[in-house]
């Protein structure tokens, strides 16, 4: 890779018009080889900018007035998808600890409606929990309703402990994958600019 | 020794920023007479005592002195070599390197007088 080619590559990152560049390129290229040719290094052509083609070659463009116009900002999507996962995952590790915690108020319960029992209409519902949540050892709730009618709630066993394991598990790792993949993307961003 | 080196670094660094001020002049100059590419002027400037390489690169400035119109180029054949991009002085180079040298002319008394002052207390 010449200093030539370096400065190319910079102008065209700058969408300096190829025309412009060819131009440009054409110019230095000449000047290089008849320096050579002379018996003179790189640097009496271009002095201490034979170090850096990439500033040189900026410096010259945008004196010239040819640096294209800026890249379109890019929008803030990927952030906002970051932030979405991350919240999604948050929420995933939270109920994990909820149902490590105490699965029981996160249970479900069999709901029997009738007026005598065994009731002739069993359904299995998910139920919120109700405005007094099983107490923990709480089995069966009975209520009685306007007709004789009763309801009877019996808590199901809570789910097992691997369940809140698998959301936690599943939850941080998310989130740790996440802000990794971040932090990478956000540092080539910062390396290329 | 490490005082000998500030002070050579010291000097670089005056001789740097005292060009860099009149550079652009310089290269008017040196193509007001006869056109020049930019290797050509390098060559010219050389000859005339002036060394670019603490200065990065005159191609830059030439790109400049083009875009505000102080300079006209075109390609034509070189001894031998492929095409050469040629500058030249426009009119609005003309009246911009005399205007400059004037300033120049007026900088230079001014400093000279101080400096001067200076040098005949110290001889004294």
């Amino acid at each position: 890779m010449t200093f030539v080619d370096d400065c190319r590559r910079e102008w065209k990152r700058l969408r300096v018009p190829d025309a412009v560049a060819n131009e440009m390129a054409a110019e230095l290229t000449a000047d290089l080889e008849e320096a050579a040719l002379e018996g003179a290094s790189p640097e009496d052509v271009l002095g201490y900018a034979v170090f850096d083609a990439r500033a040189f070659a900026a410096q010259w463009a945008e004196e010239r007035g040819v640096v294209g116009p800026e890249p379109a900002p890019r929008r803030r999507l990927v952030p906002l998808a970051f932030v979405i996962a991350l919240g999604l995952f948050l929420v995933i590790t939270v109920s994990g600890v909820a149902l490590l915690v105490d699965g029981g108020h996160f249970a479900s319960a069999r709901v029997a409606v009738g007026t005598n029992f065994p009731a002739p209409r069993i359904r299995k519902l998910l139920v919120p929990p109700p405005s007094r949540p099983f107490a923990r050892g709480e089995r069966q709730r009975v209520f009685i309703l306007p007709g004789a009618r009763r309801v009877q709630l019996t808590a199901l066993p809570p789910p097992p402990a691997t369940a809140g394991l698998v959301f936690l598990g599943v939850g941080l790792g998310g989130i740790v994958v996440t802000l990794a993949t971040w932090l990478v993307l956000g540092a080539r961003r910062r390396v290329i600019v | 020794m490490p005082g000998i080196l500030h002070r050579m670094a010291t000097t670089e660094r005056r001789s740097s920023q005292l060009l860099r001020g009149v550079l652009d002049l310089c290269l008017l100059a040196v193509v007001a007479d006869e056109p020049a590419y930019g290797y050509e002027m390098t060559k010219r400037l050389r000859s005339r005592g002036l060394s670019i390489v603490g200065e990065g690169s005159i191609y830059p400035l030439l790109g400049r002195l083009e875009r505000d119109g102080l300079v006209d180029t075109y390609r034509a054949a070189s001894d031998g070599g492929p095409p050469r991009k040629y500058y030249r002085l426009s009119e609005s180079g003309r009246r911009a390197l005399a205007s400059g040298v004037s300033e120049w002319a007026s900088a230079r008394d001014a400093i000279d007088a101080v400096l001067g002052l200076h040098a005949t207390e110290v001889a004294a």
